[in-house]
């Protein structure tokens, strides 16, 4: 058992804990006190604006926990989108009625509100009012937080989460890994507004009463200059992965990885350099956290988390756990078991991959780019280069546009066909590589062979 | 200072595994992340690791700093000819 004491959400900012800082780092520390007097004139703000759905986007930790209570107080839904590029946002605004977002997105066509610990409401005896009703201890633990994956259709897919769906996932893991956390503070380079982010950037540290750092980390020279503490690194394996190792490595006591599978090499790397455990987390944004391990060697399987179980359905697994809104849940993961019921993913079921931790179905890809009016046939498949996957894009063009006037006319329209497909699925799904044919082949049967189209990249990659 | 962003834009193609462009096809003030490359932040690592090799440049651990360094080729040759001594600086070998 852990040390550290659980703090359910409804005691986040009690009063009882305004002195505790909740959140340290640029620009300035925060105390449960500070945060809660932000949240209830935010509150007040947003309960007279009409809307009911908020798109939060933003890096700053504190600033998201701000926007998630405020609106959560005021009766409003949390709204997380996976991408925050004003494209995008502007594709897909009929999700959503508001943006709270420490950016400015001017150019969209709803309310934006600017989320900052500066503010203030029109007069002494409206903010007095405000900070009497804010009561965040009878926050209504149902409140939807809705969070978008990728679905097989090119359509988002929206998760609906609640408050209390997301307590009970926080104790799993306070009872699990808790212990590990004491007496750090999480560091990270996972946005907030992503399931694994809300889950170990938010919830786990508030509910383990550890303070966060606000700002995102992007770079090992950012890690490197961070103020000496013991850390809890928050990450994933494609950042891991380009840690400059060279750098000498701050204080961290535990790194913990997740939203795609760490090669053991890479958890080698990052364990003598931190020399501190790696814990890899195997979950999903339906799910939940399912599994966990400590990387010490190569072969080391997850554990289920307590509860969690699995039995093979249909091409999918049926998963049971006491983290999810409904008793079964499909996971479409391949999974290998050992027969102490450890296991491991191995694959997909479908045709959903993972470029760098996101979530992408290549059949999404396929119709975006048949939607581009250049283009007569697609395909999408996906090439390795180096130690990386992109997809890569097989295209057919409409007769009129094979021979564009222009010199760069061929790059301009790869230009334009990323461009198309990073507001329409978000910019990891964008093609890296793009091969132009006159027909798609075809075996025998005149089924497209997808095996036969990566070749194309396979080739000319040369890496 | 043209031979450096040149330099630059052939590296970002072999660093970055860009098979199907050529460096002419970068243009020198275009962005290179959110843009038309398709590049994304960990392309930004993977070419902040490269740029350190081969160029010895220190990458500074404010986040801005670097966003602005790597906004654009000439931003990025811009930040490693400040790092590197001036002609003037360096004593002529005898």
């Amino acid at each position: 058992m852990s040390a550290l004491e659980f703090i359910p959400v409804r005691q986040w900012l009690a009063e009882n804990r305004a002195d505790k800082i909740v959140f340290c780092g640029h620009p300035q520390d925060l105390t449960a006190g500070e945060l809660r007097r932000a949240a209830a004139l935010l509150c007040a703000q947003l309960k007279k604006q009409p809307g009911q759905r908020m798109a939060l986007i933003c890096e700053d930790g504190a600033r998201f926990v701000l926007g998630l209570l405020a609106a959560a107080m005021a009766g409003k839904t949390v709204i997380l989108l996976p991408e925050g590029a004003e494209d995008f946002l502007a594709e897909h605004h009929e999700y959503f009625d508001a943006v709270l977002s420490d950016r400015d997105y001017n150019a969209l066509p709803c309310p934006c509100t600017e989320l900052t610990f500066n503010n203030s409401l029109d007069t002494a005896d409206a903010e007095a009012a405000a900070l009497a009703d804010f009561c965040p201890e009878e926050l209504d633990l149902n409140t939807p937080i809705v969070l978008f994956t990728s679905g097989s259709t090119g359509a988002p897919k929206l998760i609906e989460k609640t408050f209390e769906l997301m307590e009970r996932e926080s104790r799993l893991i306070y009872e699990t890994i808790g212990e590990r956390l004491s007496d750090t503070v999480l560091m990270s380079s996972i946005y907030p507004q992503h399931l694994y982010g809300l889950t170990f950037r938010t919830f786990v540290p508030l509910c383990c009463g550890i303070p966060v750092l606000r700002q995102q980390m992007h770079y090992t020279e950012e890690i490197c200059a961070l103020p000496p503490r013991r850390y809890t690194f928050l990450s994933s394996p494609s950042f891991l992965r380009h840690l400059d190792f060279e750098l000498p490595a701050p204080d961290i006591a535990l790194t913990i990885s997740s939203a795609g599978l760490l090669p053991y090499d890479t958890a080698f790397k990052v364990q003598k350099w931190t020399r501190a455990e790696l814990c890899e987390i195997y979950g999903s944004t339906e799910c939940g956290v399912m599994g966990w391990r400590i990387r010490d060697n190569p072969k080391t399987y997850f554990t289920a988390f307590a509860g969690v179980s699995f039995t093979m359905g249909q091409q999918s697994y049926l998963l049971h756990s006491p983290i999810t809104a409904q008793e079964e849940t499909i996971l479409h993961d391949i999974l290998e078991f050992n027969p102490d019921g450890t296991f491991k993913p191995s694959g997909r079921f479908d045709s959903i991959i993972k470029i760098d931790e996101k979530r992408i179905s290549l059949q999404a890809v396929k119709a975006a780019l048949l939607e581009c009016r250049e283009v007569e046939d697609a395909e999408a498949v996906t090439y390795q280069c180096g130690d990386r996957l992109f997809i890569g894009a097989v295209v057919v063009l409409r007769r009129a546009y094979r021979h564009p006037d222009e010199a760069d006319g061929i790059t301009k329209m790869q230009q334009r066909f990323r461009a198309h497909i990073a507001a329409k699925l978000g910019y990891k799904a964008q093609p890296r590589r793009f091969v132009f044919i006159d027909q798609i082949p075809e075996n025998s049967l005149g089924k497209r062979v997808l095996a036969k189209l990566q070749q194309y990249f396979s080739v000319k990659a040369a890496c | 200072m043209e031979q450096l962003y040149q330099d630059l834009k052939e590296l970002i193609v072999d660093a970055l595994m860009l098979t199907d462009l050529n460096s002419s096809d970068i243009a020198t003030e275009d962005p290179l992340f959110a843009g038309g490359l398709g590049l994304d932040s960990i392309d930004a690592m993977e070419l902040g690791l490269a740029v350190k090799h081969k160029y010895g440049v220190r990458l500074s651990s404010d986040c801005d700093v670097m966003r602005h360094a790597f906004y654009s080729v000439k931003n990025l040759g811009d930040f490693i000819a400040a790092q590197r001594p001036s002609p003037a600086a360096v004593p002529e070998q005898q």
